[in-house]
């Protein structure tokens, strides 16, 4: 059943995705593994995507299916893993001057479902509003959003601010976003650099777990 | 000193006009439209024809920095020149600094009739998105990728008729429920690359057999 779901989801069936859901829960399957299915499928729409198969509209709606199969596993606001302890606390935003949030608010729905504590700042956040919401929240992780080319350079001017304030080793530091890749993100002095929502939720249970 | 160019096929219009106003004409090679989603991609692309070039002093490229795909190009026995904005939007308007004043009272979607040639274009995006799944879940792929924008704003380069385009353009701003705006711009920095000077505070001007690296576009 698993790589039913996988391939439904993949190729962007909500029909039959719910469907495959609602008989996996109905069969007492632990949420993990559904999840984690639904998940493969979101990583085959990826590829997809990058290939050119696949347009935006395409991505917008496996997030759509996405987050409707995670409601049809559990009900709203309940954590969907078997740890049902708060996961650990998540401060998100999208840089100051960009608007593009899409790939935020998946990321923020996934966080949440897995029992995160997701604090979202929203889009066009300057970086003092980061650096409060540091203080006030205390987040374990802070993830920094920006699909603008120029969102590269307000990400490392929160981080050097971070750094300026004393607040550097206080928090794990997450970038993503079109305009960043791996060699960026060491550049910019962030801890980790993510490609996608499924990466991202993977390194934030990494980095709570461990 | 031989020059070449290297071009994104959006600014073919707009290209064309600033070779008639400064009266050069390059060498080009042109890279299709609509790879600003697909950084590494456009690299790979803007890389092939980078290795095409020989016997050239200098190549300019009509491209801003692209998500950043400029990072990592290697050069030949060429300067390569790179005008430091974020994408062709920002060029066509004078600056980041500019395109992100003009966006203060509400997130403008950008586009000239060149880029709606493009491929993958917002339009194009919406009719796949209708015809694949219909106009209700079309507008609701819509509203996620434009809830946060108020305006459909055309560039006016001076290079095309807008009142030709202007009912198309209307037409999309309807069915994508955004506002028709008609924003000036123009070549100008277009020509500045075409004939120079190409100025540290503009252009990022990359020595012969080097690789751009160590390099982030800076907002002043």
């Amino acid at each position: 059943m698993n790589e039913e779901l996988i391939l439904a989801m993949s190729r962007l069936d909500e029909d039959k995705v719910l469907e495959i859901v609602r008989t996996m829960r109905g069969q007492g399957m632990n949420t993990t593994s559904i999840i984690h299915a639904l998940n493969c499928g979101m990583l085959t729409v990826g590829e997809m995507f990058e290939k050119g198969t696949y347009y935006l509209a395409d991505l917008i709606v496996s997030g759509s299916i996405y987050r409707q199969a995670l409601s049809v596993i559990s009900p709203e606001n309940e954590s969907l893993t078997e740890q049902t302890e708060n996961m650990g606390k998540v401060l998100i935003g999208v840089v100051k001057n960009d608007i593009h949030d899409i790939g935020k608010d998946i990321i923020v729905g996934s966080l949440r479902s897995e029992g995160f504590c997701v604090v979202d700042l929203g889009i066009n956040v300057p970086c003092e509003d980061f650096i409060s919401a540091v203080v006030e929240y205390k987040p374990n992780i802070l993830a920094l959003s920006g699909t603008m080319t120029f969102a590269v350079d307000e990400m490392e001017m929160i981080i050097k601010s971070l750094n300026e304030k004393g607040l550097r080793n206080t928090v794990s530091v997450i970038v993503g976003g079109i305009s960043v890749n791996k060699a960026i993100a060491e550049r910019i002095g962030s801890d980790y650099y993510s490609e996608d929502p499924i990466e991202t939720l993977a390194l934030c249970r990494k980095l709570i777990l461990r | 000193m031989p020059l070449a160019l290297l071009a994104c096929e959006t600014l073919r219009d707009e290209l064309e006009y600033a070779s008639k106003l400064t009266g050069v004409k390059y060498d080009t090679q042109w890279v299709e439209s609509g790879l600003h989603n697909y950084p590494d991609k456009l690299r790979n692309q803007m890389q092939e024809r980078l290795d095409s070039f020989f016997g050239y002093d200098k190549v300019l490229m009509a491209f801003g920095c692209c998500g950043n795909s400029v990072i990592g190009l290697k050069t030949g026995d060429f300067e390569l020149v790179i005008p430091r904005v974020d994408d062709c939007i920002s060029m066509l308007i004078g600056s980041v600094e500019k395109r992100i004043q003009v966006g203060q009272n509400g997130g403008i979607y950008f586009l000239t009739p060149g880029w709606l040639r493009g491929e993958r274009n917002l339009w194009a995006e919406y009719s796949y998105a209708v015809e694949k799944y219909g106009e209700d879940t079309a507008d609701m792929v819509m509203e996620s990728l434009l809830g946060n924008y108020t305006y459909l704003g055309l560039l006016d380069t001076e290079c095309y008729d807008v009142q030709e385009v202007l009912p198309s353009i209307g037409h999309m701003a309807q069915k994508l429920k955004l506002t028709q705006k008609i924003i000036p711009a123009s070549v100008d920095y277009i020509c500045n690359l075409l004939v120079g000077p190409w100025e540290e505070d503009r252009f990022l001007v990359v020595p012969p057999n080097s690789i751009v690296e160590n390099f982030l576009l800076r907002i002043k």
